[in-house]
């Protein structure tokens, strides 16, 4: 693609322009908020320069809130009249590694497909553009290569940062008009070619695997904290709630939330009717989803292989790790 | 404008009956296409929504059986006809009416399940379309005062082979049979290889019944159950009611027992 190089100062004025118009998220660190001391919490926010985006390492949260939020209002309620609520959504540009691009293909697939389309998602996806951020090499834990997601052109714009400034080459045409037309070369965005340790993804599980013990190890070590989940970037499932805004004026809003099959009572029944309710069986429900049951579905692995379930997990559980023993039973023919 | 998938739309109540100290039957003014076995989600702003399954057709109007169990059922066993509420569906995917036409068809139902067999049997017994070779019902219950759907077994009787039996017959004077209704499983007649059996209770009782009828002959593909699992949206999106790669509220909640051993949990 056409790329240009710009400057420092001009990348500045640059953002200043786009961000009349746009929103702009993108990773960033948080100094001294991570989860131990000294560390910074490295996560997508609200940049007012290019200057503060963290280029060079992998967030701990994804950008899916932007599309999926944690709360979001569905319809509001106010003396007995229904109301949706308003699917105004503001033009974003969220910065995404391939495999983050590639997880909002999954979660597209989820909401917008099937003959139901989700209004809400459609309105904020409908609302964002991506601007690519490239991967030389892959991080620890990553293993997008193994996933099919290390590669995406599902972008507007490719920002590379070097020395002094940025390289940038911009696909859309709303965009061009925001970048300099000067000093032009050939450029393509680096993809991970090779993961730090592949993953062999098996193509289907026998139903003989529910029953293993391996799952018992994450009886034993899993919180059930859900952290797995919120890092995610195509965990999306949800729970859907009235609350009270303000009783006094009789008004309510249905709001739906972030919900975790890790977490107690996500398959609770009524009558106290549950199920998996040991956290190896969630586990398993939870890994066979991202790389079995959403491919059955849909053609496509829920799993990007970003690898921030393994990242963050306090108990230091990685789904990595229990993919290989799922491959490894099979392979020497256990039941 | 796309249609949004999360909205209702207002259903009056037009009749409320009740069946138990826990559950009412209530009709509802809706315009409602849907089949026996599919549910519908009944929506009260401010409280909440459950998944019900249809109990009943009748024109311009659907039944629903409530059981008084939570914090939104509890609000709607409260509301009298001319209240309202809201209704989103049909949804799921109903019983295969076109494989038991002509056929031996038996329909187990344990407790509050007969809710959702109560129209299959109406299909079966009162159009033409629906009919088949014979039909038998076999009923469980709790206790006598946990029965639902009195009048209806009354009349069923006049028109087909019912059981109606009950776990525990506690102080009441109850004339009819005791003991779980897996047990009658074996003392019905011409059950074998070309019965086809709709099969809906709690997880325990459909496995035992499962079991049994395998044992007497029944095939595998010709028994058919519905699943019931903790729902939010209804429409295949929050996750909650998925196993593994189907969801009970779109490609349920009615599932041959051959795809059904496949969906384990």
């Amino acid at each position: 693609m056409k790329m240009a190089r710009i400057n420092a100062q001009e990348a500045e004025s640059i953002f200043r322009g786009l961000c009349r118009t746009y929103k702009i998220i993108a990773p960033v660190a948080e100094k001294g908020k991570g989860a131990f001391s000294g560390a910074d919490l490295l996560t997508y926010g609200e940049v007012g320069s290019f200057g503060e985006i963290e280029f060079f390492k992998k967030t701990h949260f994804s950008a899916k809130s932007v599309v999926s939020p944690v709360r979001e209002t569905l319809f509001e309620f106010r003396k007995g009249e229904v109301r949706e609520a308003s699917q105004d959504a503001l033009p974003v540009i969220i910065f995404l590694r391939a495999c983050d691009i590639n997880a909002m293909a999954v979660t597209d697939a989820h909401f917008l497909q099937g003959g139901r389309e989700d209004v809400y998602y459609k309105s904020h996806r409908r609302c964002a553009k991506f601007f690519l951020m490239e991967c030389a090499r892959p991080f620890e834990n990553c293993f997008c290569v193994s996933m099919g997601a290390n590669k995406t052109d599902a972008y507007s714009a490719f920002m590379r940062k070097v020395d002094g400034g940025y390289e940038v080459g911009v696909d859309d045409e709303e965009l061009k008009k925001y970048f300099p037309q000067k000093g032009e070369f050939e450029g393509e965005p680096r993809f991970a070619e090779k993961d730090a340790r592949p993953l062999a993804v098996p193509d289907d599980i026998a139903a003989s695997i529910f029953g293993h013990d391996m799952w018992k190890e994450y009886s034993q070590r899993c919180i059930a904290c859900g952290r797995c989940n919120t890092s995610c970037p195509t965990c999306v499932c949800f729970s859907i709630q009235d609350v009270a805004c303000d009783k006094e004026q009789g008004t309510w809003r249905r709001k739906r939330t972030w919900s975790s099959c890790q977490v107690k009572n996500f398959a609770l029944l009524a009558g106290n009717h549950d199920f998996r309710v040991s956290k190896g069986d969630r586990m398993r429900y939870k890994v066979l989803h991202k790389i079995r049951d959403f491919k059955k579905r849909t053609g496509v692995h829920m799993c990007v292989g970003c690898g921030r379930c393994d990242d963050v997990c306090p108990e230091y559980i990685s789904m990595f790790r229990c993919v290989e023993k799922i491959n490894e039973i099979a392979a020497r023919g256990e039941r | 404008m796309t249609e949004n998938i999360y909205a209702g739309r207002p259903a009056e109540i037009l009749e409320k009956r009740k069946q138990t100290d826990t559950e009412w039957s209530f009709l509802l003014r809706a315009e409602i296409q849907a089949t026996p076995g599919q549910f519908v989600i009944v929506s009260l702003p401010a409280v909440g929504e459950v998944p019900i399954s249809i109990s009943g057709f009748k024109p311009h109007a659907v039944e629903v059986t409530i059981r008084n169990i939570g914090k939104v059922t509890s609000h709607i066993c409260k509301l009298n006809p001319g209240d309202a509420l809201y209704l989103r569906g049909p949804y799921g995917r109903g019983f295969p009416l076109e494989a038991f036409k002509d056929r031996h068809l038996l329909i187990i139902v344990g407790g509050s399940a007969i809710a959702a067999a109560k129209p299959l049997v109406e299909h079966v017994l009162d159009s033409h379309q629906g009919s088949v070779v014979r039909l038998d019902v076999l009923a469980g219950f709790r206790s006598p005062r946990h029965i639902l759907f009195h009048q209806e077994l009354n009349q069923w009787k006049k028109k087909c082979n019912v059981v109606l039996t009950v776990d525990n017959d506690e102080d009441y004077a109850w004339m009819g049979s005791t003991g779980f209704v897996v047990s009658f499983i074996k003392d019905v007649r011409r059950l074998g290889e070309e019965t086809r059996v709709v099969l809906i209770g709690a997880p325990p009782m459909m496995t035992n019944s499962v079991r049994e009828l395998l044992r007497c002959g029944v095939r595998e593909e010709n028994i058919y159950l519905s699943f019931e699992r903790h729902m939010k949206c209804g429409v295949g999106k929050c996750g909650h009611c998925r196993i593994r790669d189907k969801y009970v509220c779109v490609d349920g909640p009615v599932w041959s027992y051959q795809e059904a051993k496949e969906l384990i949990d």
